[in-house]
């Protein structure tokens, strides 16, 4: 099923003509087949396609179609949902940021007071702690 | 100390994958002088949440974290903080010297800087 949103209207469903419908959907084969300036994006519910409306410059829309390497909806699609989930992640609560770093602070004074400065590289521990993992992982046997 | 302070002012995001909890514990764990309590342990954990700089990787993070890895020969939990940066367009700031000399594609290279070659001017 495929369907367009457009704005201000309930998505509207376009059958494909003569093709399986849950096919995945190429941008300028779709663009051929509704007759629409149309990119589809789809998420990781391949099933399911939205079309969403791309307007670009004439212009731009040469350039595109030049570079026929370029998979121009996915490109678009993996811009989408990275931008998804940025603007899903929460917010900062930045009395909490705050609260945090005073805590932290606090747990560094006392260890100073108790054991005085200590020339102690955390990043060489945490690289040797990786570097173990790492090598752990190059010894997994190899299928043949 | 500079970089968290501009960020309990907003004026800079701190983000990191979530791994950063079990290096830090790694960290205090296995530090050479101090025995840290579980008190102090669990201050530390504490702080860290409340801090919200770590998180999980996107599903875009990842796949760009796996390629990083391949293109550069580092393991993966070098690259999923250089996949945060990368996905993100942002710094990955590090102390780790030899991170920073296994980075090899200029992508990495653009996203990864020295603790020490940081300029904070703003």
């Amino acid at each position: 099923m495929v369907s367009e949103f457009t704005e201000g209207s309930n998505p509207r469903v376009l059958e494909p003509r003569g093709s399986d419908s849950d096919a995945p959907l190429d941008g300028i084969r779709d663009r051929q087949r509704y007759g629409l300036d149309i990119l589809s994006i789809y998420g990781p519910e391949v099933k399911q396609l939205a079309l969403v409306t791309v307007r670009v410059p004439e212009y731009l829309r040469k350039e595109m179609r030049k570079l026929r390497s370029v998979n121009w909806s996915a490109l678009l699609r993996e811009a989408i949902q990275t931008r998804v989930e940025l603007e899903q992640q929460v917010t900062k609560d930045m009395e909490r940021v705050r609260r945090g770093s005073r805590r932290a602070d606090a747990v560094r004074r006392e260890i100073r007071r108790r054991h005085g400065y200590i020339d102690f590289d955390s990043a060489e521990t945490i690289r040797y702690w990786r570097e173990r993992r790492s090598r752990g992982i190059s010894r997994t046997p190899q299928l043949h | 100390m500079r970089l968290k302070e501009l960020f309990e002012k907003g004026r800079i995001d701190l983000e990191a994958p979530s791994l950063l909890g079990y290096e830090v514990a790694s960290a205090l764990r296995f530090h050479p002088k101090v025995k840290v309590t579980l008190k102090q342990f669990r201050a530390v954990t504490e702080a860290l949440a409340d801090m919200q700089i770590m998180r999980e990787p996107t599903h875009l993070e990842w796949l760009t974290a796996f390629r990083l890895s391949l293109d550069n020969a580092i393991s993966v939990y070098d690259a999923i903080y250089l996949g945060f940066a990368v996905s993100r367009q942002s710094k990955m700031v590090t102390a780790d010297i030899s991170l920073l000399s296994k980075a090899r594609s200029p992508r990495v290279k653009g996203s990864v800087l020295g603790l020490t070659d940081l300029t904070l001017s703003i």
